[in-house]
């Protein structure tokens, strides 16, 4: 008992009592600083760079705020910088042989800040994965899917693929591929088509919906119609215009056939004659010739 | 000019409704629905498929509160229900495109006047609660896009837009506002019209005391080296017609970026 006692009070002592209270106004007083800085940072960015740019902007800050503080604990505590400026620079170099992957995103994190292919709450599909860009991080790009899941992509990764912006312009075309039988007339069913867009509000009249007739298919005249919308009722038009195509070609009697097969074994396959006899029970009195 | 109709303006104002009394109004294609409650109003619209069915105004009569199922329904709660309902008009939240049956073209050193009716929308609010419950198009216009590609440009309206160069001839709704464009083409080439975007937003709402909508009239000007000058105009004197402002316009226009605003308005 009497050890502690001599220790706490060698320790102590009113110098050492005196330190520990600067240090830790610094580290709260500093940690509120580098909040408010943040905070006062993210509201003036707002207003003049784009979201994700304040976002890294507020991050910076926090950050840099909280680098001149440690620096500053450790003077107070009475390490020597310089000394530690120089193990600070053996370990950079260990540490960039540790982290390439890190430094390489890192910097293709600054590449995509530049390039701007995307900001924060666009709709972007990178891969295999489609959703809102939430955030543009130092070492990863995150993104919520439709299905709100949050899918983290490395910066590098993302500067590697191939990125679609589905929200980058204001308006989007919507292809709907048809077919139509091949008794068909084509001009009607071209004019049944712009009078389906025409009638649909969320269909732009400018510009003009696109008639692109593909090929004689297997079964079908396949025909590609294309119409233009806000970007915001892309999704919204595509399941409406589908619907209505259906309904005018019902209407007019345009006929969408199914996949045909013709059974054909040689030139002088005559056809197979068929013989349906009914009233029986099923599967019985049924004979095929 | 335009015929005089007492009757136009009688679903625009306030409608003051008893409890447990319901309110019907049909604008152009928009139905409106209201009931007032001791605590609450039950509000709802519906907007017909085809607008030209319905290209007349029906004044207000009141009925049941039975809105069809597919119509969009809202129940505002209060400590008590106000007594009256605002249903008041205003100029399309997008500019609306104009464009001639048959391509237009202004001879060289010659001015005209068009006149262009654009469908209302109608606010519906109650007085004394600062929110607008609905902002709604009394006909439901066509999407477009105005602009010289697909990746610059402005999204507005085109459709029921009906533009006559004798203001005799225009037939107009009691929901429509008539637009004068003044088009003075100096240049020594003729001035193709053949879609103008009409800048509502940027307009204000007037009104004659027959109850007839009108707004401010836009100058287009284009000079002798082509360069386009567009002014929005603050009266309509020369209308001949005494006009009272009804609505603010919904976007104010900087001096400094109007110019660009307002550029684009000939396509």
């Amino acid at each position: 008992m009497e050890i502690l006692t001599y220790i706490f009070d060698q320790w102590f002592t009113e110098d050492r009592i005196y330190m520990l209270t600067r240090v830790a106004l610094l580290i709260v007083g500093g940690f509120l600083l580098a909040k408010i800085l943040q905070k006062v940072a993210g509201t003036v960015l707002r207003s003049r760079v784009s979201q994700h740019v304040a976002l890294l902007g507020q991050r910076a800050i926090f950050y840099l705020v909280l680098a001149l503080i440690f620096v500053s604990v450790m003077r107070e505590m009475g390490f020597q910088l310089t000394v530690l400026l120089g193990a600070a620079g053996i370990l950079t170099v260990a540490i960039g042989f540790a982290s390439q992957t890190s430094m390489s995103n890192i910097i293709s994190g600054v590449f995509l800040l530049s390039e701007r292919p995307f900001v924060v709450s666009d709709i972007i599909r990178v891969g295999d994965v489609t959703g809102e860009v939430i955030a543009v991080d130092l070492l990863s790009l995150k993104i919520r899917t439709f299905d709100n899941l949050l899918v983290r992509i490395p910066n590098e990764t993302v500067i590697k693929s191939e990125v679609v912006n589905l929200t980058h312009f204001p308006i989007r075309r919507v292809d709907v591929d048809v077919g139509v039988a091949y008794k068909e007339d084509l001009a009607r069913v071209r004019d049944v088509l712009n009078e389906v867009a025409e009638r649909n509000p969320l269909s732009l009249a400018n510009p003009e919906p696109l008639y692109i007739f593909r090929g004689f298919g297997d079964s079908s005249l396949d025909i590609r119609f294309c119409v233009w919308t806000a970007r915001e009722n892309w999704l919204e038009l595509k399941n409406q215009i589908y619907e209505e195509i259906k309904r005018a070609f019902d209407e007019q009697g345009i006929e969408i056939p199914f996949p045909h097969r013709t059974l054909y074994a040689g030139s002088v396959t005559s056809p197979m004659p068929i013989d349906l006899v009914t009233g029986g029970p099923k599967g019985e009195n049924q004979q095929v010739a | 000019m335009f015929a005089e109709q007492s009757s136009v303006g009688e679903f625009w104002g306030e409608h003051a409704l008893d409890v447990n009394q319901s309110g019907f109004w049909q604008i152009g294609a928009l139905k409106l629905w209201a009931k007032r409650e001791d605590q609450q109003w039950h509000v709802a619209y519906h907007m017909d498929g085809n607008a030209e069915a319905v290209s007349r105004g029906v004044p207000a009569s009141s009925s049941e509160f039975s809105p069809p199922e597919d119509a969009e329904t809202l129940r505002l709660v209060y400590g008590r229900s106000p007594e009256v309902i605002r249903l008041s008009a205003a100029l399309a939240d997008r500019p609306v495109v104009v464009r001639p049956e048959t391509p237009l073209r202004l001879m060289p050193r010659e001015q005209i006047r068009l006149y262009v009716c654009t469908p209302l929308w109608v606010r519906v609010e109650f007085p004394g609660s600062s929110c607008e419950v609905w902002n709604l198009p009394a006909v439901r216009l066509s999407d477009t896009w105005f602009g010289q590609s697909t990746r610059m440009g402005e999204l507005c309206y085109e459709g029921r837009v009906v533009a006559e160069l004798n203001p005799d001839q225009l037939k107009r709704s009691p929901f429509d506002a008539v637009t004068v464009v003044m088009v003075d083409n100096r240049d020594s080439k003729p001035l193709a019209l053949d879609r103008i975007s009409l800048p509502l937003p940027h307009l204000a709402l007037l009104r004659e005391p027959s109850g007839w909508f009108w707004t401010q009239a836009v100058h287009v000007k284009r000079a002798k080296d082509g360069g386009i000058d567009v002014r929005l105009n603050g009266k309509l004197a020369d209308i001949g017609r005494r006009l009272e402002p009804i609505a603010e316009p919904r976007k104010k226009i900087e001096r400094s970026s109007a110019r660009r605003a307002l550029s684009v308005i000939m396509g």
